[in-house]
């Protein structure tokens, strides 16, 4: 039995972040959708549910408890790392895989100041560059070796395409 | 968050608080909900698990299906497949919450970075697994030469609240007896008291 990661989701859903986060319910991750008033998220939550009752979804209002219980972390549609928001989640997020996922189909270069910024403030997180083209489905994905590993191991298992790419520093 | 860990390992070794500061970055704290699983069979066991708060079970599944409990693992304890743990060959243990746990995981890159960077840990981990081994000994030969009555007297003293916490047939299953021989031993127990 494969025990698979929880994946805390942090950002705004819209459409390229829904189908997402339906596939990897479909898949069977846990998966913890942290939103204090996102009424488009929680609705998501709840046609998950609806559509595969199995799923293992739930919302959290907590970032911190979110990310305590998460393996992974993702932050998507450009959720800024405030200061102040890096010091509530730091202690929890310890050697967890953080994900900056941004959705685009131009092929244009990564948040890089983001992870950058990301990278300097929890640097005992692993940090990985991720870039999803809704279009193609697929799913530029750079960062440490072994956090990379499992980043496209998920990302894979969602039926996305995967493409390694060097981490981009500047 | 860490002050049971510290607690624990200074009861072993001698380290100071940058060391420790240090020792803390290598730990992945998680939270873990009853019934779910840390690690499942056909897995490789990536992570060696302290218990801060909560209480797992240690499992493995027979042919036929039925559940072997290897151990409960309670807090201020570890919980892992060290076999699988060291050297990276898929596992035959299943890890489950039975209650919800706060647990702080390690991976082996990060023990390895740990015993190389204070090698203090060392006699720590070593401590450890002698403890370990004592007790997987202590279980082996229990299995083949005590009572029904004497494993179950011994599971009380090992674990004096665990009655409370764990549904009687875990217990059975720890100990390798039925459930009706349990239950025969508690009525035995209980009225010579």
């Amino acid at each position: 039995m494969k025990v698979k990661e929880t994946i805390a989701f942090i950002g705004k859903a819209d459409d390229s972040s829904s189908s997402l986060i339906r596939k990897l319910a479909r898949k069977n991750y846990p998966l913890v959708l942290v939103t204090k008033d996102d009424p488009d998220l929680v609705k998501l939550s709840g046609q998950i549910l609806d559509e595969t009752p199995q799923a293992d979804v739930e919302i959290i209002d907590c970032v911190k408890e979110g990310c305590w219980e998460a393996d992974v972390i993702v932050l998507a549609n450009a959720v800024t790392p405030e200061p102040e928001w890096v010091e509530n989640i730091k202690a929890v997020a310890t050697q967890k895989i953080l994900v900056y996922l941004s959705f685009t189909e131009k092929d244009a270069t990564y948040p890089v100041e983001m992870t950058k910024a990301l990278r300097w403030l929890m640097p005992h997180s692993k940090v990985v560059q991720a870039r999803l083209n809704p279009v193609s489905q697929v799913v530029d994905i750079a960062g440490e070796e072994e956090a990379v590993a499992t980043v496209i191991d998920i990302f894979s298992n969602t039926d996305y395409k995967t493409i390694l790419k060097p981490f981009i520093e500047t | 968050m860490f002050e049971l860990l510290k607690q624990k390992i200074t009861e072993n070794i001698s380290i100071n608080e940058d060391e420790f500061d240090f020792c803390k970055t290598l730990f992945q704290p998680k939270k873990l909900r009853k019934k779910r699983f840390l690690l499942g069979e056909g897995d490789v066991c990536k992570y060696t698990a302290f218990v801060e708060k909560g209480l797992l079970r240690s499992f493995i599944i027979d042919e036929d299906g039925a559940e072997h409990i290897l151990q409960f693992s309670l807090q201020g304890w570890w919980a892992a497949d060290l076999s699988s743990f060291l050297t990276g060959e898929p596992s035959s243990y299943n890890i489950e919450a039975l209650e919800d746990c706060e647990l702080l995981l390690i991976t082996k890159p990060s023990w390895d970075t740990l015993l190389e960077r204070i090698p203090a840990f060392e006699r720590y981990f070593r401590i450890l697994i002698e403890k370990n081994l004592i007790v997987t000994q202590g279980r082996l030969i229990a299995s083949f030469s005590n009572t029904a009555e004497e494993k179950y007297h011994k599971l009380i003293q090992t674990f004096p609240h665990i009655l409370q916490r764990v549904p009687q047939h875990m217990i059975a299953s720890y100990l390798g007896i039925t459930r009706e021989t349990l239950s025969r031993v508690r009525k035995q127990m209980a009225s010579r008291k």
